[in-house]
């Protein structure tokens, strides 16, 4: 449809977006912003997600081994994968391993990734940071793998 | 070798056996309880997150769209349909009132403003301006003691659409009252002005702003915006007024009954609700010409559940939010307490900012990616913004955060082209803004520079 000559301005609209008015960090002047879904890998910001920290049992001192990520491929991306706990001199203790997922074709496939990841440690706590700019990221499932003694301690 | 273990984190791992559903959504942030008690759908810590559709994805890209028109702090944004069915995306700055052209990308990409200066008045940086749409006509006001209109087709808003007395061709009497507002509505047919700011005229010359943030002024009933064949003149003049003395249909009323200010209005079905720090005034049309509206404080207590932040209240349909002293609380058929196991911490978030957060509800993010959210955003000390996104579809809280500080009410806005990406350094660099502005201002298009028509594509 054309847009009618007496009109001033406008358009036929064609999508749209939430716009935000901002003042850029970066040099301090007045712009509008949008979330763009079209990307998922924030090129500034960079984004963490801790799940539930575990007691397995109470009292006993569990070892994680590795952390089972499944997730769909939006591309390459590098993340790290902590386990946080605190050992039996209450200091906070992690293990960490930087892997990378997905592929440059983006399939769009559901993918499994094996995180050889060790820590002993009260309370585990699987955790996946992303730097600025590291790729983007969609878990569909985690798993926390390991094992605890049976006896008291 | 010890006894093997293995938890699982999957929304399949939260199915309803009793209502039989397979999977459940993501719990979102708990910080009420300690990390070890919580759900395994819930986090005690995380950022730039969003749980849509059972799944955990880092948060869409955070972008520079467009810069501000003239180099000035955008005070309002949005995008009307008009009379013609075109659509007219605008914005505000104290200058005034900008438009969006077609082609903004292309624009952008050859370094030219994409915004094109419709005419004032002024607006007053001090406050957002607030803006409603009825049938095809924009009304805007900054509560700068004028209630502007603009329909799309006229080279200019007139200044000033709402005013006490006769108007003649549109325009106030010499001597008249003019009305600017917080907060535009309509209920039963009456614009309504809530918390007004009054500049008060005698024989052509104006005295200055008078505030009233106790004030709700409504015009009369059956307002025509094509009455008289000039628009705006529906207010002001031909079709409707503000003066109870050329119309007792229209009217006024002063709060003083109640310990505090009016903070935002919603409208849902046949009833209005005023809100106030403290509490919620209850706005009912009687059916009654000389006394159109009954007004029931719901409670005038001196400390209620009210909406304490003026710009972070929202509407989408039938469904409202908004931020009390204690909770935030969602509006529908019933006021529902939705902070959840993420109040405390963004309580936390407000407590820690001296500036106004604001609030959106947005169906979705861009046509075709749908995400029924309401969004907080609150300015951090550092400087970032704290964002945190309430899913209605979940019931959900996520926080988001980005290094740009939000400084006005966000809102769907629809462009006439599909964009590509301009990098920030453009932008900011002056490549993608606008060319002949005074003084190394991005993007301006001084405002004495006359309007342009613009001749879109036919297709």
């Amino acid at each position: 449809m054309a847009v009618p000559f007496s009109e001033n301005g406008g358009f036929n609209a064609t999508t749209f977006f939430l716009f935000m008015p901002t003042i850029a960090s970066d040099t301090g002047r007045p712009t509008i912003s949008i979330f763009d879904p079209s990307s998922f890998d924030d090129p500034d910001d960079a984004a963490s997600y801790s799940w539930k920290a575990e007691d397995i049992v109470i009292g006993r001192v569990p070892i994680v081994r590795r952390a089972l990520l499944v997730y769909t491929d939006l591309g390459l991306a590098t993340i790290t994968v902590t386990v946080t706990g605190t050992d039996d001199n209450n200091k906070q203790i992690s293990s960490s391993k930087v892997i990378q997922i997905g592929t440059i074709a983006a399939t769009g496939l559901q993918m499994t990734k094996l995180v050889d990841v060790t820590l002993a440690c009260f309370r585990p706590q699987l955790s996946i940071t992303r730097v600025a700019g590291a790729g983007p990221i969609s878990i569909v499932s985690a798993s926390l793998i390991g094992e605890y003694e049976e006896v008291t301690l | 070798m010890g006894k093997p273990f293995q938890i699982d984190y999957s929304p399949a791992q939260w199915g309803n056996q009793a209502t039989g559903a397979r999977s459940a959504p993501y719990g979102g942030i708990n910080v009420q309880s300690p990390p070890n008690l919580i759900d395994p759908s819930e986090t005690p810590s995380a950022i730039n997150f969003m749980v849509r559709n059972r799944e955990l994805r880092s948060r869409p890209n955070f972008r520079v769209f467009v810069p501000s028109p003239d180099g000035n702090t955008v005070l309002g944004v949005g995008s009307f349909l008009s009379k013609n069915s075109v659509w007219h995306t605008f914005c505000f700055t104290k200058i005034g009132l900008y438009q969006l052209s077609f082609g903004v990308s292309a624009l952008l990409a050859k370094g030219l403003n994409p915004w094109v200066y419709v005419g004032g008045p002024t607006l007053d940086p001090a406050y957002f301006v607030r803006w409603r749409v009825f049938q095809g006509i924009l009304y805007y006001s900054s509560n700068n003691g004028h209630t502007s209109a603009w329909d799309g087709a006229a080279l200019t808003p007139i200044a000033d659409a709402a005013f006490l007395g006769f108007g003649v061709s549109g325009l106030p009497p010499a001597t008249t009252t003019l009305i600017g507002a917080q907060f535009i509505g309509e209920l039963d047919n009456h614009i309504l002005l809530a918390s007004t700011s009054e500049i008060p005229v005698t024989a052509g010359v104006k005295g200055a702003v008078a505030y009233f943030p106790q004030r709700l002024r409504w015009s009369n009933s059956g307002f025509n915006p094509t009455s008289g064949g000039v628009f705006g003149a529906n207010l002001g003049t031909a079709g409707a007024t503000f003066d109870p003395s050329v119309f007792v249909n229209a009217g006024l009323t002063d709060f003083i009954d109640v310990p505090d200010l009016l903070t935002g209005t919603m409208y849902i079905g046949r009833t209005g609700y005023l809100f106030r720090q403290n509490g919620i005034t209850e706005i009912s049309p009687t059916g009654n010409g000389t006394v159109p509206f009954d007004f029931n404080h719901m409670w005038a207590s001196e400390q209620g559940i009210g909406n304490v932040y003026s710009a972070s209240i929202a509407q989408y349909g039938t469904t409202g939010v908004f931020v009390a002293s204690d909770n935030i609380y969602k509006i529908s058929d019933k006021v529902v307490a939705i902070g959840g196991n993420a109040r405390d911490a963004i309580m936390s978030d407000l407590a820690s900012t001296s500036i106004q957060p604001t609030g959106a509800i947005t169906p979705a993010l861009t046509l075709g990616y749908n995400y029924l959210v309401y969004m907080l955003f609150i300015s951090t000390p550092q400087g970032n913004t704290k964002c945190w996104v309430y899913s209605l579809e979940d019931d959900n809280w996520m926080p988001w955060q980005f290094s740009d500080t939000i400084v006005g009410i966000p809102n769907k806005c629809w462009i006439g082209d599909v964009p590509v990406t301009v990098t920030t350094q453009q932008i900011v660099s002056g490549v993608a803004s606008g060319g002949g502005n005074a003084g190394g201002i991005p993007g301006g298009r001084p405002p004495n520079i006359p309007n342009q028509f613009f001749i879109p594509p036919v297709g």
